[in-house]
């Protein structure tokens, strides 16, 4: 029976493929194909737990992937295959009801098999480099997910949650690297040997996985991406990614904590700590918005929050943690089931109205019975109402927590305790907000009862899963009957197992206590203080106050990474640069330097150059004759020095001589001229004549600057350049080699 | 005689004085040009297969100036990669050079340049894969100033100076070293031996002069920037030389010098890969980085080569059985990758004139092959697991680790992150951005052109999940370096 582990995983492959090509032509053709391979898929899972109550199966294949195919299925990974095979079977039926109206729905459906197949795939894998390689496949293949409608708001969270996604990833790998190194085994069962026993290191590679498993998990300070990406999705995906692919990142943060680090102290404390940042994070967030999808997905940061305590407690409590495992365990099922179906019900809402804005959505549901009903239980389950599943295993992380928390003082122990019950009513509170907006509050808007909308099969997934709330919460004991074979996968000591009374007095008065808390902050906080008054129909608006708030994202990573992007372009651009810039550096600073002026201040022949070369120039700028100009300037130079030559006194005379001969030939420039040599000539006892015509030349353009020729560098490389380039880096070189033989 | 190992580097160059002097009609020349390279690909498979540790002796003057062929196992698996590649090459250039009348010449250094680098594959000793490597920059010239136009011109003088720059130190290199060996062939572990000692210094020079020689080939920084500007030339020309032919020789001869000529022993006890350890890195994070500031795409892929050209270096400065196994994965891995995303950008310019990364919106749905084709070879880029570029690292990072140097596995990941920054907006631009409401008629490229692409995109793909062959054969060859 083996070989199902690999049937799991190819039988949807192929019929994916097949199912993509029908799915070009025959869209209903397309969706039985895919509801029907993730129905036998389910069975055959189904089918799987015999061989699971007593022990585990594996799987190997060689020769593929470099280091082979090694699948691995125990009572532990099994709850996890369960969900996935479920939810993804609900989901099918429900998105291909959904999708109705949406572009692309052949690549959606493609991409939402792909993503099911490797998140299977995930949580099967033994082999460490397969979990890596089916969480990469996880991590692309729910990126055309997220981004299916392709508008802005799509894209901006699409980019988010690729940055974030590749990120993680990398540093999982680098984690994967180290461990590697350190271990040469790639095995989680043979890691768990090793690893504990090596020294600090073992806290890198734990802390690198967790990170990377985290980003998955939305661990805060690293949930940025799942707020925006959640809500972004089409609700079918939204309801997989915060039902099941969340659990991808607590499945590996759990198989860290637990397995490979074996129950270490330092991290378990930790996880403690995340679980309650995430359960407030998260609540608190959830409280704000007025997307009723993002509700949820901070919602989903929340309860996230609650296993990665239940975690925590695990290591904690080591081998009296039977009920941190049960809790823990339980809590992931639950989760799943009633987040997706909360979801769904939203999916519905959406698909009618094609809005999400609370506040046009108000009084929609008051007279949809069997969708507010089945709201209602999804409602009742995730605040931990009595007779629900979320009961259950809040109550066991709660139990465990306080059987952890009999160790300390007191006071530690009673505000702990305070602390986890604000944060369960927290999720009271965003949940009343949700349901009475939508359901209780009356608006004359949404009187007709659309049943021609709502199908059945999208329904029906919702019907089944309030059917499993309900039964699990009225048989609280069926999950443990069925999964007892996971305390031995944790190592509990079998003498500690007890059977819990669910439906104690103790137990219904704290869960009642957290659900009154909430309704206190419910109305005593969000009714008053998140609404305002809608200006057109009076109708009282929530706002979203933490808009304003400090945000991660937008006040601490971006400026940063922003920072470190423009630095290393400066950086880097220097090297890429580098040889170009050097040989134009030298290239043009010869050429400057052979440019240069060398003028004595005192030279009578020095100013006569400089005279001459205006007058010259001031002539040639007159568009006429020339040449003949040319010509005779040439001469009057030439004359000049010769006068020169004779006797300095004389130059004066000669240059009236000059004036005639340039009358004589330049009727029409002769103002011109003679204003220029008079103005030379008349005032050249003084050196700023020489200064002038010296900025006149420069401005010209026969003169250039280093700036200058800077700025033409990229454009104006010629050979000159590249042999004077190479003379300097042979010298370069020699210079080197000198060096090296002289040390 | 073993002559048949002279074929593969001599029937090319022949057939292409053939093409360039008789002139022959399009068809004729086609057909020319593709039986050549076909029947290259079996002369290759021949020697490969059937002449295991032979000589061909092409001239000797002197202990010098001897020139001779001797395949051993790597110079084999780069003659197969460069002999399959230049089919599907072929095939592509037909389509995309046109029926434009002045292509003989084209063709014609298009087949010189296979067995010129076919020539340095199969090269006996250092002096005859100097002979070879010179000849390659003097037959890929022309290939590069095809345009003729003024920035084509000054590409391809810039190619010129900077290759010609590099074979010089190369040459002074060589003297230098045979002046102390008289010995320049290729062993693996060597010829220098115990000779290191007492002399460090002058082999430290050698081994930085070859370094930095070979390295101009195979766009070392600060001697790349010859690459991005050669991008003038036509797509197949750039695809071949800047993904396979030019590069991976630069990169082929660094290896045979660091492992066969030099040894790796003694470079490790002049401690020279030290130094060029921080060029390697710095090429790396260089290059990946910069790509993310070119909006022009075939400029983005040529900074992409010189990072990815980092990777593989590594494993020639990196002294590790697992490192070796890893930096020659990735030679044959990013030729195949490299030379598909070429393939796909030059489609696009081609068929649709669109350069740019902006103006390519909505293209994926038009060219739903190309791009997905594109997209496959991105993500091996990117070493996303099971493709094959996911191989290579895994091995380059682990020989990293097993030297105790957390930087380069660091290095290498922040490298594999900016490779996702600049190739996943060009998928998610082609795919889904531009106007949903426009319809787009499926237009694909010619199958001349679509064909070579499915195929590589298609051998990246099971390159990456059956890896176990090519693992094998080089771990074959890294045993007897290590």
């Amino acid at each position: 029976m083996d070989i199902l582990l690999l049937f799991i995983l190819l039988f949807p492959t192929i019929t994916t493929t097949i199912s993509y090509f029908v799915g070009k032509r025959n869209e209903f053709l397309r969706n039985i194909i895919n509801i029907s391979s993730t129905l036998i898929n389910f069975i055959v899972v189904i089918y799987l737990f015999r061989y699971i109550k007593t022990e585990s199966i594996t799987y190997q294949v060689s020769y593929v992937m470099g280091t082979g195919l090694y699948l691995k299925l125990d009572a532990f990974r099994y709850i996890f295959v369960l969900i996935t095979s479920f939810i993804w079977f609900i989901v099918n039926i429900y998105s291909s009801q959904y999708l109705f109206g949406y572009i692309h729905r052949n690549r959606y459906h493609f991409f939402f098999m792909v993503t099911y197949i490797s998140t299977l795939g995930f949580f099967i894998s033994e082999n460490i480099i397969n979990l890596f390689t089916f969480f990469e496949i996880m991590s692309f293949s729910s990126y055309p997910l997220i981004i299916h409608d392709e508008d802005d708001e799509a894209h901006e969270a699409g980019v988010t949650y690729m940055a974030m996604a590749v990120a993680g990833g990398m540093i999982l790998l680098m984690g994967i690297f180290i461990l590697y190194s350190y271990t040469q085994v790639l095995n989680i069962t043979q890691l768990s040997y090793i690893l504990p026993g090596l020294g600090y290191i073992k806290y890198v590679i734990s802390g690198l996985l967790i990170i990377g498993f985290g980003i998955k998990a939305g661990l805060v300070p690293l949930h940025m991406w799942l707020p925006k990406a959640h809500p972004a999705a089409p609700t079918p995906a939204s309801a997989i990614l915060s039902g099941v692919l969340v659990k991808t990142g607590i499945f590996g943060v759990l198989i860290t904590v637990i397995f490979l680090m074996n129950y270490d102290l330092y991290l378990s404390y930790l996880m403690v700590i995340f679980g309650f940042t995430n359960i407030f994070t998260g609540g608190i967030l959830a409280l704000y918005p007025v997307n009723i999808k993002r509700t949820l997905a901070y919602s989903t940061m929340s309860q996230i929050g609650y296993l990665f305590l239940g975690i925590g407690l695990i290591g904690l409590l080591k081998d009296h943690g039977y009920l941190a495992v049960y809790g823990t365990m339980f809590h992931i099922f639950n989760h799943a089931v009633f987040k997706v179906m909360l979801f769904m019900g939203v999916g519905i809402i959406y698909m009618i109205t094609h809005e999400l804005d609370i506040n046009k959505l108000y009084g929609f549901g008051r007279f949809k019975p069997i969708l507010k009903i089945t709201f209602f239980i999804g409602f009742c389950a995730i605040i931990g109402m009595p007779g629900f599943n979320g009961y259950l295993s809040k109550t066991l992380i709660h139990h465990s927590l306080s059987e952890f928390l009999s160790q300390f003082s007191n006071f530690t122990r009673i505000s702990i305790e305070i602390l986890f019950t604000l944060g369960s009513s927290i999720t009271t509170a965003y949940l009343l907000k949700l349901y009475i907006s939508l359901f209780v509050e009356d608006n004359s808007k949404y009187y007709a009862s659309y049943r021609r909308y709502i199908n059945k099969r999208a329904l029906f997934p919702m019907v089944i899963s309030s059917f499993i709330i309900i039964y699990v919460g009225i048989n609280p004991n069926v999950f443990e009957n069925y999964f007892f074979n996971i305390y031995s996968i944790f190592n509990i000591d079998t003498t500690t197992i007890h059977n819990i009374h669910f439906y104690s007095l103790a137990n219904m008065s704290s869960s009642f206590i957290t659900i009154a808390l909430g309704v206190f902050i419910y109305l005593k906080y969000v009714l008053p203080k998140l609404r305002r008054k809608n200006k057109n129909n009076g109708h009282l608006d929530y706002f979203n106050k933490s808009e304003n708030w400090i945000s991660l994202e937008d006040n601490l990573y971006i400026p940063v990474l922003k920072f470190l992007f423009l630095i290393s372009t400066f950086i880097l651009r220097i090297f890429d640069n580098l040889l170009m810039k050097t040989a134009a550096f030298i290239s043009y600073s010869i050429k400057y330097a052979a440019n240069i002026e060398f003028q004595s201040y005192t030279s009578p022949m020095e100013k006569l150059e400089s005279i001459t070369y205006s007058i010259y120039r001031s002539v040639k700028n007159r568009k006429n004759n020339k040449k003949e100009k040319n010509k005779i300037f040439q001469n009057l130079q030439n004359e000049l020095k010769e006068s020169v030559q004779q006797g300095k006194n004389k130059t004066k005379s000669k240059f009236e001589n000059f004036e005639n001969r340039i009358n004589e030939h330049e009727n029409n420039s002769k103002e011109n001229i003679k204003s220029t040599i008079k103005d030379k000539f008349n005032n050249n006892e003084n050196l700023h004549i020489k200064e002038k015509t010296v900025k006149k030349i420069k401005d010209s353009e026969k003169y250039t600057t280093i700036k200058k020729d800077f700025d033409e560098t990229k454009y104006r490389m010629n050979s000159i350049t590249y042999s004077i380039y190479i003379v300097g880096i042979v010298i370069v070189v020699v210079l080197l080699a000198l060096i090296i033989f002289n040390s | 005689m073993n002559f048949e190992i002279f074929l593969p580097v001599i029937v090319p160059i022949v057939m292409g004085l053939v093409v360039g002097i008789v002139k022959p009609s399009y068809e004729n020349r086609n057909k020319v040009v593709i039986i050549t390279t076909i029947l290259n690909f079996f002369l290759v498979l021949y020697v490969v297969f059937f002449k295991d540790n032979s000589f061909y002796h092409m001239v000797k003057i002197n202990e010098f100036l001897d020139l001779y062929l001797h395949p051993d196992s790597i110079g084999k698996i780069f003659a197969v990669l460069v002999s399959s590649l230049w089919i599907l090459t072929t095939f592509y250039s037909i389509d995309y050079m046109g029926k434009s009348k002045n292509l003989n010449k084209f063709f014609m250094f298009f087949l010189i340049t296979e067995g010129v680098t076919l020539g340095i594959a199969f090269s006996g000793n250092l002096i005859t894969l100097y002979l070879f490597y010179e000849l390659l920059t003097l037959s890929t010239f022309p290939l590069v100033i095809e345009k003729g136009s003024a920035k084509a011109l000054n590409a391809g003088k810039k190619y010129l100076i900077y290759s010609f720059f590099g074979a010089t130190m190369v040459l002074f290199g060589i003297i230098l070293l045979y002046s102390q060996t008289q010995n320049l062939s290729f062993v693996p572990g060597g010829v220098v031996g115990s000779l290191v000692f007492g002399n460090k210094n002058l082999y430290l020079m050698v081994y930085i002069l070859l370094f930095l020689g070979f390295g101009v080939k195979a766009a070392l920084v600060p001697f790349h920037s010859w690459l991005p500007s050669a991008m003038v030339a036509p797509t197949p020309v750039s695809a071949l030389l800047h993904a396979v032919a030019v590069v991976k020789s630069g990169i082929f001869a660094l290896g045979r010098m660091t492992y066969y000529v030099l040894g790796w022993r003694v470079i490790e006890f002049t401690e020279g890969n030290k130094y060029t350890l921080i060029l390697v890195l710095l090429t790396i994070l260089m290059g990946s980085f910069l790509a993310i500031h070119q909006e022009n795409l075939k400029r983005r892929l040529a900074y992409s080569t010189i990072s990815q050209l980092g990777y593989i270096m590594l494993a020639l400065v990196i002294f590790e059985n697992s490192s070796y196994i890893g930096g020659m994965l990735h030679m044959l891995f990013h030729a195949t990758v490299k030379i598909t995303l070429f393939f796909c950008v030059g489609a696009i310019m081609h068929y649709e004139k669109k350069t740019e990364l902006h103006e390519i919106a909505g293209i994926g749905k038009k060219m739903p092959k190309t791009m997905i084709s594109f997209s496959v070879a991105s993500i091996c880029l990117i070493g996303i697991p099971p493709t094959n570029g996911f191989v290579s690292k895994w091995f380059l990072a682990i020989g990293g680790l097993d030297q105790g140097n957390y930087l380069i596995p660091i290095i290498l990941l922040l490298s594999a992150f900016f490779t996702a920054a600049y190739l996943i907006p060009i998928i998610s631009t082609a795919f889904f951005k531009g106007d949903p409401s426009k319809k787009i008629e499926i237009s694909e490229p010619n199958n001349f052109m679509l064909i070579p692409i499915m195929i590589l995109a298609a051998i990246n793909l099971i390159l990456g999940i059956f890896p176990n062959a090519i693992i094998n054969t080089i771990q074959i060859a890294a045993k007897k370096l290590f």
